[in-house]
């Protein structure tokens, strides 16, 4: 095993500054020893995981090192309480136990924060590697903390979101963010890389076709279900819906209204959606209606449309919230995150006022 | 169908880092609850940023929402 200082590797993937290693593990830690190990593990036909003792005695308690079929280079990190005398790991939650070593979770009893084991690939693995690990005997990057078996039907893609009450209002939002993000990217010449005379260097909105979601929740319905991907052939999609520079609590009311508004109508739960990677669970379709009052129907090609998606939509989108409500009713009618965190362990006093100050559509 | 969410690891240099990885942990724990499917990988993007270390802030968004 080599143990390579994660600072030092993060440095090495992209010119981002990183903070001090010691404070910033302190602080991440709060107070939980971190241990940072680097496996070079060599292929192997099955999965397993090795259940280790801590390595620096009765200081530490608890620790797993996880070995992956099909894994290449790989970094585990694990979080560990200082303190043996009151942090066992229950049985019934043994790593062992797990079905899966792809994430394994064991919460510090009774008491204190919950301290985690991670595993995922380095994000300087070529596209192509990945791709032959997701569709291979690898294990699927999009399979990495889930809990689940390796899923070799993943495709995941990853988008830039905003959502607002409005189209407008999203676009303003997010615009400062992404041209100062685009800019960076620039001036690293990552554009150079893009095919044809494609670059960076353009206007906002020419940037922004086809590669920025500024949108409505039912904007991103209509994209994620009717369209979007369909094109892009996906099933696992992950949203940027911050930037560096965002308030928090304006990410926050992203991922609410995500949460409230879109991911109901694609759970997994709804049954309509549990068939496999079905991209869509809503029916949504363009129907020519008659806007004579003699009843005569347009046909298809005269432009007489009545796109009936945003009245079915708010039918379907208020049962489901329904059904939400009633599965988890810390989601509130009003749709305020803050509920949730309120409901939840003690936050941060200051988000939460900024969140409050912020009106849900 | 299956959506995850990036939390962002990164930001200006003129802020506090602690606020903000608290910050990233409550985003964490709200994004499971709004039902996402995967632990968020912290995003990094922009070069004149600072950033958090994206695997122990990985481990422990984590481990901060256990159902994960």
């Amino acid at each position: 095993m080599v143990i390579v200082p994660v600072g030092i590797a993060a440095a090495m993937l992209n010119p981002v500054q990183t903070p001090r290693r010691s404070p910033a593990s302190t602080f991440m830690s709060e107070g939980k020893v971190v241990v940072r190990h680097r496996h070079r593990l060599p292929r192997r036909s099955n999965t397993r995981l090795r259940h280790d003792r801590a390595p620096t005695g009765a200081a530490h308690a608890g620790g797993a090192r996880i070995d992956q079929a099909g894994c290449g280079p790989e970094e585990v990190v694990t979080f560990l309480r200082a303190s043996s005398s009151r942090c066992m790991t229950p049985p019934a939650r043994s790593a062992v136990q797990s079905r899966t070593a792809d994430l394994d979770r064991r919460q510090c009893r009774p008491g204190g924060a919950p301290h985690g084991t991670a595993r995922l690939f380095l994000a300087r693995q070529p596209a192509r590697r990945i791709a032959q690990r997701s569709s291979g005997n690898g294990t699927a990057i999009a399979s990495a903390g889930r809990g689940e078996p390796p899923d070799a039907t993943a495709r995941p893609i990853c988008l830039e979101l905003h959502v607002a009450p409005t189209h407008e209002e999203a676009v303003e939002t997010a615009r400062p963010f992404l041209e100062g993000k685009y800019a960076a990217y620039a001036e690293w010449g990552q554009d150079k890389v893009l095919p044809g005379e494609e670059s960076f260097r353009v206007g906002f909105d020419d940037l922004a076709r086809d590669r920025f979601h500024p949108r409505t929740a039912e904007e991103v319905i209509e994209q994620i279900g009717a369209s979007g991907v369909r094109r892009l052939d996906s099933n696992y999609l992950i949203f940027r819906m911050g930037w560096p520079g965002m308030q928090a609590a304006t990410i926050l009311r992203v991922i609410e209204m995500m949460g409230t508004q879109v991911l109901p109508l694609f759970s997994t739960t709804n049954t309509a959606a549990a068939d496999g990677c079905r991209p869509n669970p809503i029916v949504i379709r363009r129907r020519p209606v008659s806007t004579a009052r003699s009843g005569s129907r347009p046909s298809p090609d005269d432009g007489h449309f009545c796109d009936t998606r945003h009245s079915r939509l708010s039918v379907v989108m208020s049962a489901e919230r329904a059904k939400v409500r009633r599965r988890c009713p810390k989601i509130s009618a009003d749709g305020r995150a803050f509920q949730l965190l309120r409901d939840a362990e003690p936050g941060f006093p200051a988000v939460r006022e900024r969140y409050q100050s912020l009106s849900v559509g | 169908m299956k959506f995850g969410v990036f939390i962002s690891a990164q930001q200006p240099r003129s802020d506090d880092p602690v606020a903000r990885f608290r910050e990233a942990v409550e985003q964490a724990r709200l994004a499971k609850q709004a039902g996402f499917d995967a632990p968020p990988p912290p995003s990094l993007s922009v070069a004149a940023d600072q950033s958090l270390q994206s695997l122990p802030l990985l481990a422990r968004l984590a481990g901060e929402a256990p159902a994960w």
